[in-house]
């Protein structure tokens, strides 16, 4: 039987014959400029596409996608060896191309939501715009419930004990930074906006934000004079804590992109005063940039804000929580082993699995430690003596890395003790760890000027990264010393810190276990390693789709062999071209059947929707197969449906020019998309 | 847009012999896919011809033809030998620019056991070795798929 096939775009309410495809720099935003021939700058980067019928043209694209993730391209790969006619309930997959697979299965499965979690560990880069300032060096610290403190003892008026006089009354503030977790930025009227944007592993949607604005605390002291004899010495304070600095939220948006140049804004927080926030949004769409843009501030520095900063200490991102019970639709799974007899499976559900066997690594790292200590030793009268003692101890190199921190309250005047309730705190490279430390303070007397202090630390992490749980054992021992002199005091010291850690880290979603619902072709084996495919279609702005795709139509008839290529010319033949032979020129593709209209797809029952694995950025470059990559799409069977409920065949693509720079050669460049086949 | 409309818009030239294709570094010399056609003889010498190369015309023939043989615009005459059955298919690439390039005529004849791939040569150019009216065999296993395509002898 002869082949009839129809080549057809859909804009404007309307199928249209497809003349041209033109590609253009992003800025060409009408056909008037565009030209009827592409107009590219090399350098432009992302180009814009559009079709054109016989009259016009149609930008079906201001910048091209250029995600790797698209809901016609679910691949992955059997874990292991599966008997269908077994009917195990499941199957393992790994491999899987894409992260964001559970969400997408379960969403269109109908799992009920049952809540929200955390998803701030799969953010993998952030970016901050230049007028800002993140203290933060790694990504895990912007979740991180625990400030760090920064002690300064500063003694605005010291007062010496002078006979006959009153020395004037002096006060000393510790303050506590807790901005040094976060980012802040002064008010500037100069600058609409300001943003930190966040990269996540893969597309997401976020459904929740958590965040909380940073203060910061003075303890204030005002020191009493005590007569003595001869003259005043100085006696214990009154200690008041006032909060002094407060940056709040302020004017902000949340927005999301899936190219970090687009951006779509989500929720819009106005004029807030409020110091903490969770801000549930009504976000439909999966995007792999998120950002909290800071709109305006300039308001923040008078009345009820007072403050000449901006500043967010924490913030999380939460996405929905699925049940683990299986939902009221299905998937179809298809093993294209064999394309004449491919195994299909529906699947109803799915689990991300860690690795059962976890990866345990120690290390030990000595540190030498150069720092500096405070130490403020003050004698009263009385025997025994009592002494108050404050210690800031900190590494001079990196006060974030190996920072100890100890105070110490000793009522001994001729031995220091122990301070039970000290605390340490470490750091280690993409973990939080709060370690409480026993604390060993050594002074062997009055009439000793020196001083060892040692601190010991012992705590379990538990790790939760993008790719990795599980939990860390750390040990670490930090020695310095010094001389000791009456008096406030600033010393060097210098000693060493060492760290054992015990990593016990389970890889994360190593696999994915996927919850049959439905054997359809449930005879022999999937084997292991074999590969997998999702049939599945959202109107999801991500890729491939009806309405973005040149859509060829089976109409009568059937047509064999059909390949999908890229040549250079009108003779089909030759790939001596530019942009073929730089691999500039790729397409993604998927041939398939489905129920409904042509326009709105949805899959097919019998038979089932995908008539040949779809591609995705496939290079394009005539015949040529290296190595078992195939530079074409193809080889498959495009027939006419006959049966009511089923329409097509149709194979759609969007043809793509990736990676236009400098390098290209000036002037006009084309090439030809062919669909090669065979019929009778 | 038609992919099976019978323009040629590539062909630089096209007479009733042939036609030439030019590009940028290749030139094509191709049959004249209107004057192309299959010849079914059938038991007592009735023939039956076919049309051209974008409608063949195979489907609407009989079973129990007893000869079959390609007659190109180029004056060359392929005979098949007599096999079980015929499925010509005619392998064409269609551009999107509306370019339309004629490849083969790839005659599958069932064997007893196979299927023998007669691929006769429908263009020429400074590449390939190949040229108008050569016939390059092949053979491939029989197909469990059923195509009703199939034309029996008699």
């Amino acid at each position: 039987m002869a082949v009839v096939i129809t080549s057809k775009f859909y804009q404007e309410d309307e199928w249209k014959d497809i003349s041209k495809i033109v590609f253009t720099s992003p800025n060409m935003d009408s056909p008037a400029i565009a030209g009827t021939r592409s107009h590219i700058l090399p350098g432009e980067g992302n180009l814009g596409v559009w079709y054109e019928d016989t009259s016009e043209m149609f930008r079906i694209e201001s910048y091209q996608r250029t995600t790797d993730s698209d809901f016609y391209n679910y691949r992955m790969t059997a874990k292991e060896a599966t008997d269908l006619q077994a009917e195990s309930g499941y199957i393992d997959v790994k491999n899987v191309n894409y992260s964001g697979f559970d969400t997408y299965i379960k969403e269109n499965t109908g799992v009920e939501i049952i809540g929200y979690s955390d998803s701030t560990g799969f953010i993998v880069d952030r970016k901050t715009k230049l007028e800002y300032t993140p203290h933060q060096k790694n990504l895990d610290e912007i979740h991180s419930q625990v400030d760090t403190k920064v002690t300064e003892v500063t003694l605005i008026e010291n007062s010496s004990c002078t006979a006959g006089a009153v020395p004037s009354v002096g006060v000393s503030y510790e303050k506590s930074l807790a901005r040094n977790y976060g980012w802040y930025t002064k008010v500037i009227s100069e600058f609409s906006q300001c943003h930190i944007t966040f990269e996540f592993e893969d597309t997401t949607k976020i459904t929740a934000v958590e965040m909380s604005s940073m203060e910061f605390e003075f303890t204030k002291r005002t020191w009493n004079f005590v007569p003595t004899d001869s003259c005043y010495d100085i006696g214990v304070p009154d200690e008041e804590t006032v909060t002094n600095k407060v940056y709040f939220i302020g004017n902000y948006t949340i927005q999301g992109s899936i190219d970090n140049v687009s951006w779509i804004t989500i929720y819009t927080g106005a004029n807030t005063t409020n110091l903490s926030k969770f801000i549930y949004l009504s976000n439909t769409q999966y995007y792999k940039y998120y950002r909290l843009n800071i709109t305006n501030n300039s308001s923040l520095n008078s009345g009820t804000f007072g403050t000449d900063f901006y500043g967010v200490r924490k913030l999380r991102f939460y996405n929905y929580e699925f049940s683990t019970d299986a939902g009221t639709d299905s998937i179809a799974l298809y093993e294209f082993n064999n394309l004449d007899a491919p195994k299909i499976v529906r699947i109803s559900n799915a689990y991300p699995q860690e690795a059962t066997t976890p990866t345990v690594t120690n290390t030990s790292t000595d540190n030498n430690v150069t720092g500096q200590m405070v130490l403020r030793h003050t004698t009263v009268s009385g025997t025994p003596v009592s002494s108050s003692y404050t210690v800031d101890l900190h590494s001079n190199i990196d006060p974030y890395n190996y920072l100890t921190t100890a105070v110490c309250v000793s009522s001994t005047v001729s031995g220091l003790g122990e301070d039970a309730a000290g605390q340490t705190y470490t750091k280690q490279d993409k973990i939080n760890v709060v370690v409480d430390a026993a604390l060993e303070f050594r002074d062997v007397g009055l009439d000793s000027e020196y001083v060892l202090f040692t601190s010991q630390g012992f705590g379990v992490v538990q790790v939760d990264t993008a790719d990795w749980v599980g939990e860390n054992t750390i040990t670490y021992t930090t020695v310095v010393s010094g001389t000791v002199t009456s008096g406030t005091q600033t010393y060097p010291l210098t000693g060493y810190t060492t760290r054992y850690v015990e990593s016990s880290l389970y890889a994360r979603r190593e696999n994915f276990r996927l919850v049959i619902d439905e054997y359809i072709t449930n005879s022999g084996i999937v084997a292991e390693n074999e590969p997998l495919y999702v049939w599945g279609y959202n109107d999801r702005f991500l890729d491939l789709d009806v309405k973005n795709a040149v859509v060829f139509e089976v109409t009568t008839g059937e047509a064999y062999n059909c390949r999908l290529t890229a040549w250079d010319d009108v003779t089909h033949s030759t790939t001596i071209n530019e942009l073929i032979q730089g691999d500039h020129v790729r397409c993604s593709a998927m041939a398939y059947c489905c129920n409904d209209s042509k326009l709105n797809p949805t899959e097919s029952k019998s038979p089932l929707n995908l008539v040949y694995p779809p591609v995705h950025n496939r290079i394009f470059k005539g015949n040529v197969e290296i190595g078992g990559n195939r530079y074409y799409y193809g080889d498959f069977d495009l027939v006419y449906r006959y049966q009511s409920d089923v329409y097509g065949d149709y194979l759609i693509f969007k043809p793509m020019l990736y990676n236009i720079t400098t390098d290209i050669s000036y002037g006009i460049h084309d090439y030809i998309i062919t669909l090669h086949y065979a019929y009778t | 847009m038609d992919l099976s409309t019978k323009e040629l818009p590539n062909f630089d030239r096209l007479d009733g012999t042939d036609g030439t294709i030019l590009g940028r570094y290749n030139k094509v010399n191709s049959v004249n896919p209107h004057k192309c056609r299959f010849v079914a003889t059938y038991p007592g010498g009735a023939e039956i011809k076919g049309i051209d190369l974008f409608t063949t015309g195979w489907a609407q023939i009989p079973n129990g033809l007893s000869k079959l043989r390609y007659e190109l615009s180029t004056g060359h005459i392929i005979e098949i030998p007599k096999f079980k059955a015929y499925l010509p298919m005619i392998e064409v690439s269609f551009g999107m620019d509306g370019s339309k390039v004629f490849h083969y005529i790839n005659v599958n004849c069932l064997a007893d056991k196979e299927v023998i791939v007669y691929k006769i040569v429908l263009r020429q150019d400074q590449l390939l070795p190949q040229k108008i009216g050569d016939v390059i065999m092949s053979r491939k296993l029989v197909s469990t798929e059923r195509n009703s395509s199939w034309k029996y002898t008699s």
